[in-house]
């Protein structure tokens, strides 16, 4: 599967896979979805669940990539976060979070950011 | 997220089994599967992928699991058979023995990987299973310390492979004792690393 046929998020995705398999994420799901929604990426960081949103943007006029993570985006993610847990009967001491991938392409090549525990809900 | 709380909309199964394989890469040796019940309120601290457990506390974990469990049971699978289908299908043979040998039978199974069982029980596969749901880290600790000591076993049998530190699997000692002594009775012939060194 190409990078360019997918789009500028497809791209932003594979680059953000080998960036986190390099920093040691085992990668379960990518595009994981169900009737609530969908989540980029689902790993395991060491022992914690990591639910992984990449956000892909070519410059900054609509703001830094991770702020497009906004509140109602969040509580989304978490339900789709609970229903993945639900569906495979994740055991209950598992650490869960979820993290943020901000890539930006600019001319001289791309820029990734990792923000583990990007957001809490309360 | 909420540590407490049990991610679960399996609510309506009444038992649920774990099922997990042992040995499907080695270049010697049976493929194992294990398949466990354990009581919804029954958790064993400590049960988590046996691949991050040492053979000590894997031990001890597989006195308590077989101990605690409603039921478990093992499958095996030797080489020969290894040979005749190929490791998917043997493992899935290994897996579908384990499970029906629960008694009661099982109403789901949560099954480690991407590749369902040919048995006519509901069933999810979860990649990452071992480490992502307590029954199959339990079903993998039951495999892994089956296999294991079944590799002591062949030890005994064939102690120039040195069997007992490598339990089969493609090191460079095992690869070694291959190219040396040739292959034995418990080699896969049909893996690279042991077809080459078939002789006749």
């Amino acid at each position: 599967m190409g990078g360019n046929k997918r789009g500028l998020g497809g791209r932003g995705e594979d680059l953000a896979v080998s960036y986190l398999q390099k920093r040691g994420y085992k990668v379960i799901e990518r595009n994981y979805r169900c009737r609530l929604g969908e989540i980029d990426l689902i790993a395991l960081d060491g022992g914690v669940l990591a639910f992984v949103e990449i956000k892909t943007r070519t410059s900054f006029t609509f703001g830094i990539p991770q702020e497009s993570v906004h509140r109602l985006k969040q509580r989304k993610l978490f339900q789709v976060a609970k229903a993945y847990m639900a569906e495979r009967h994740v055991r209950e001491s598992i650490t869960a979070r979820f993290d943020v991938v901000a890539i930006r392409i600019t001319p001289s090549g791309p820029n990734i950011e990792l923000i583990k525990d990007a957001f809490q809900l309360e | 997220m909420e540590p407490n709380k049990v991610y679960s909309n399996l609510q309506k199964y009444r038992s649920i089994a774990g099922v997990d394989e042992a040995g499907r890469g080695p270049l010697a040796g049976p493929v194992v599967a294990a398949a466990v019940i354990i009581h919804p309120e029954g958790t064993i601290p400590g049960v988590q992928d046996s691949k991050k457990l040492t053979p000590v506390q894997r031990e001890e974990l597989y006195q308590i699991i077989t101990s605690r469990a409603v039921s478990w049971g093992v499958g095996i699978v030797g080489p020969r058979q290894i040979e005749r289908d190929n490791i998917l299908q043997a493992t899935l043979r290994a897996m579908k023995e384990a499970v029906l040998l629960l008694n009661p039978l099982p109403d789901f199974l949560l099954i480690d990987g991407i590749s369902p069982i040919p048995i006519d029980i509901p069933q999810r596969c979860v990649k990452k299973g071992d480490s992502l749901c307590f029954t199959i880290s339990a079903a993998s600790i039951l495999a892994k310390v089956t296999r294991d000591r079944l590799m002591m076993k062949y030890h005994g049998i064939y102690p120039q492979y040195n069997f007992a530190n490598h339990k089969g699997y493609a090191t460079k000692e095992h690869r070694e004792a291959i190219r040396r002594y040739g292959c034995c009775e418990i080699h896969r012939r049909t893996f690279n690393g042991v077809k080459e060194y078939i002789s006749g």
